[in-house]
């Protein structure tokens, strides 16, 4: 099957000043990716290279197998993109704006372009300058999503969203995913993307720093494990072992922190008499905070 | 909770930022404008001692200046049109005054304009001026601080000019007559500065009621419709009429370089001005922040306008080209209406029609058209010129404020966006100067002349306007969308000193011929420069063409 989106060493440098290094991104087709990182790092200048908007200083991007650079006319065909920072004409309606992006599409289903626009609450008999950044930003979403692509590229979709707005983008996102589009989400927000998407890509300072999925990215984190002794805390038992780290005693209770599978330290522990068990999973936004607190503690310490 | 601790020193911005600096809203609009301002003052100092040395080089004994004298006054209202009734000419600082400060406030006052309507306006619809308006001033303050800003720098920069033109007549002024006190100089600077803020302070009581658009439009009529009216007054009798409205008729008689003073003028002028930057103030204070809403619809709603690329771009671009093309037809509709009256005083002056025999010597001068030639196209290219920069700059406004994004993220080439949009950029020209030509035909029929030739005649404009749109348009296809517009403006301006300035300072032709607008023959008296037109459609075709190639080639939105 051919990957949705594809780059290989993907590098871009505007001038002395970073863009992305070396970025290796393989989307599957039909999945829901989310692509992590802070403001700067990197995300709008990778989707920007998708776009064939820049040009890349070395490396490839392929979008369905085409390269970016040889045909971007025929990638954008196939493609919804929202762009994070974008302006529209301040004369047009919403209306006559979504009708311009549909008519640069050659015309779309008018029957789901107005059950977008339903699903979205737009008024689009406004023009554009009037618009709050909520509003113009759902005229930018029914833009991407009204000619049923087969990859959407979202830059940062929900900001300026309310929540039930934000609730309605999710459940499009999910449709889009059961119809077997794929979906190419950047955010900074993680909630968002531990919500809607399957596999997640972290870059940091213009590198992919991991990929994998939702769940596994949470399994690369410190679990948070609380057992309870009836007796004497067998510290020095737990401190030996693999991938445990910062275990204290307080009382008759041992906390510690486990990397990667916790089932030895389960074993060991029901090897003993223990009276409670507490393990708390690590949210994305622990991971994503732990690989940044890695490079602050590592790299400028 | 602890209460936070008040004893941390704070660390006040410096008198010098807040001068000139991010001290303040004031020093930071004075940090803001002053590259223009040295650009302008450079640009005009430049100006003002290449004239200088160039008429000491060229009129170096009293009995050539008062030559030169004897043959300016004896040309007609028309020749003498917008520069004003040349006196002292015979003087180094007469001369400087009639023939170069008379345009400084039309060159600068374009500055003015743009910058006074855009320094509240414009920072609204970019939404910056809410972040501003957040802090802990006062909406009054913050206008005042950002007029004053714009206000300064232009002191600055027409201080700059009075420091010029002394030196110049210090350094060229040979003739015993020649030298002046730094009164003259600095009075006549003075008109100059408020010559030039009149029409920005339009723009700004306007701006937060129409919008920054709007407003340069209102401020841009003030200005040319007041240079217009006193610069041809005497041979329209329409424009007589309305005259006393102009500030140049109102200051006329204030030209200290020339001897001549008029502090009375420039006094209610001033008081004037004053009370329109103070009415602008109190709008911007008193009303909602919020971007004006623009009023009523000057092109009707049509699907037409967002079938693609093309008639989107032509589409932003025909409000303007219809206000615009009415302005040229208005204008050339009311001077080719007095042609008659004009042709008739002028065959009673047997020298001048000689001597202007001997400059079109294959033209028929005594008529409808030859009237036209000199009193309307040699005007209107300037504004079709600034017309095109407009319209250049709402291209570039594609790309500079992230439109472009979205409509690239749809099935649509760069190379085939950059043509198609720049295409309807110059149909909007086409359009404008269409208008233009029905007003100028309409008067000339009236006038019993050939409309069909002086239609033709008219259409050189376009050709003029597409040639400057299309270098602005590679600059900004090819380098970046910000100085597409600049590039326009600056061109317009140069050629048009160039011509102005070249045949009466004499300058090598080597400099005049770099003119485009010495290129175009005289159209509408029949005479065409077919280099020069080839040479038109060259600049347009291939700018158009170039701008497609540097906009595929680029990163684009950078």
């Amino acid at each position: 099957m051919t990957a949705a989106i594809e780059t290989q060493a993907l590098t871009k440098r505007y001038g002395e000043h970073r863009g992305i290094e070396d970025v290796g991104l393989e989307v599957q087709e039909g999945e829901i990716y989310g692509f992590l990182g802070p403001n700067g790092a990197g995300k709008t200048t990778t989707i920007r290279i998708l776009l064939d908007l820049i040009r890349p200083t070395s490396g490839t991007a392929r979008v369905f197998g085409i390269e970016t650079t040889v045909d971007p006319v025929a990638i954008r065909r196939r493609i919804g993109y929202l762009s994070g920072e974008f302006n529209l004409y301040d004369r047009l309606t919403g209306a006559e704006t979504i009708d311009y992006f549909a008519n640069l599409r050659g015309g779309v289903d008018r029957v789901y372009q107005r059950e977008l626009v339903e699903q979205l609450d737009l008024d689009t008999s406004r023009r554009f300058r009037e618009y709050s950044k909520g509003n113009k930003q759902k005229v930018g979403l029914v833009v991407a999503l009204q000619h049923r692509p087969e990859l959407l590229i979202l830059d940062e979709p929900t900001a300026g969203l309310d929540p039930l707005v934000q609730q309605t983008f999710n459940a499009m996102v999910f449709e889009a995913k059961r119809e077997g589009r794929t979906v190419f989400l950047s955010s900074h927000i993680i909630s968002e993307v531990e919500r809607v998407c399957d596999r997640a890509a972290i870059i940091r300072e213009g590198r992919l720093v991991r990929v994998d999925s939702v769940a596994g990215l949470r399994d690369l984190s410190a679990h948070e494990l609380e057992l309870r002794f009836p007796g004497p805390v067998p510290t020095a038992m737990f401190e030996a072992m693999d991938g445990v780290s910062n275990v204290s005693a307080e009382g008759q209770t041992l906390r510690m922190l486990v990397t990667g599978p916790i089932a030895p330290v389960v074993k060991a522990a029901a090897a003993l008499e223990f009276t409670d068990f507490v393990s708390r999973e690590p949210s994305l936004e622990e991971v994503f905070l732990a690989e940044y607190g890695r490079e602050v503690a590592g790299g400028r310490a | 909770m602890a209460a936070p601790d008040r004893s941390v020193a704070l660390i006040a911005p410096s008198a010098l930022d807040r001068v000139a600096g991010l001290g303040s809203v004031f020093g930071k609009g004075l940090r803001d404008s002053r590259r223009a301002s040295l650009i302008i003052a450079i640009l005009l100092g430049v100006l003002v001692l290449i004239t200088a040395s160039q008429v000491a080089l060229e009129y170096d004994t009293a009995i050539e200046r008062q030559a030169l004298l004897a043959q300016m006054q004896a040309l007609p209202a028309v020749f003498q049109g917008m520069l004003g009734e040349p006196i002292r000419i015979d003087t180094l600082a007469g001369f400087l005054s009639w023939r170069t400060f008379g345009f400084i406030p039309v060159i600068v006052g374009i500055w003015s304009i743009v910058a006074l309507s855009g320094t509240l306006a414009g920072e609204l619809a970019r939404g910056s001026l809410d972040v501003l308006a957040g802090g802990p001033l006062t909406k009054s303050n913050l206008a005042i601080q950002k007029l004053a800003a714009h206000l300064v720098a232009l002191a600055i920069a027409v201080f700059i000019l009075a420091i010029a033109t002394a030196v110049s007549i210090a350094a060229f002024g040979n003739l015993p007559i020649d030298p002046v006190g730094l009164d003259a100089v600095f009075g006549q600077a003075a008109w100059v500065y408020i010559a030039t803020i009149t029409p920005g302070a339009v723009a700004f009581a306007a701006a937060p009621f129409v919008g920054r658009s709007s407003a340069i439009g209102i401020g841009a009529l003030v200005l040319f419709v007041s240079f217009i009216v006193n610069g041809y007054g005497d041979l329209v009798p329409a424009f007589d009429a309305i005259r006393g409205l102009s500030y140049f008729d109102l200051t006329a008689g204030h030209r200290p370089l020339a001897g001549v003073w008029d502090w009375g003028s420039i006094g209610l002028l001033s008081a004037i001005v004053a009370g329109i930057l103070a009415f602008g103030v109190v709008a911007f204070a008193r009303r909602d922040l919020l971007v004006p809403s623009g009023g009523r619809q000057l092109v009707p709603r049509l699907d037409a306008w967002i079938v693609g690329p093309f008639t989107r771009s032509f589409g932003e671009r025909l409000p303007a080209a219809l206000v615009w093309g009415g302005t040229l037809a208005a204008y050339g509709l009311l001077l080719a209406t007095s042609a008659d009256e004009f042709v008739a005083t002028l065959g009673q002056i047997p020298q001048v029609v000689e001597m202007i025999e001997r400059l079109f010597p294959d033209a028929d001068i005594l008529s409808v058209g030859g009237f036209l030639q000199l009193a309307y196209f040699s005007e209107a290219i300037i504004l079709v010129g600034l017309a095109s920069a407009f319209f250049v700059g709402g291209w570039a406004s594609d790309e500079s404020e992230r439109r472009i994004e979205m409509v690239l993220g749809a099935p649509v080439s760069r190379l085939g966006w950059a043509l198609k949009s720049g295409l309807g950029v110059m149909v909007a020209i086409a359009l404008m100067i269409a208008l233009a030509a029905l007003g100028v035909v309409a008067g000339a029929a009236i006038q019993g002349g050939d409309g069909f030739e002086v239609a033709l005649g008219v259409s050189v404009l376009g050709a003029y306007g597409m040639a400057v749109a299309g270098v602005g348009l590679a600059v900004g296809g090819v380098i970046r969308p910000g100085i597409a517009a600049v590039t326009v403006v600056s061109l317009t301006i140069v050629f048009y000193l160039i011509d102005l300035l070249g045949q009466i300072l004499r300058l090598p032709d080597a400099i005049v011929g770099l003119s485009l607008n010495q290129h175009l023959g005289e159209p509408i008296l029949g005479n065409f420069d077919p280099f020069g037109l080839a040479l038109c459609a060259v600049l347009a075709i291939g700018g158009l063409a170039l701008s497609a190639v540097g906009i595929a080639q680029r990163d684009v939105g950078r």
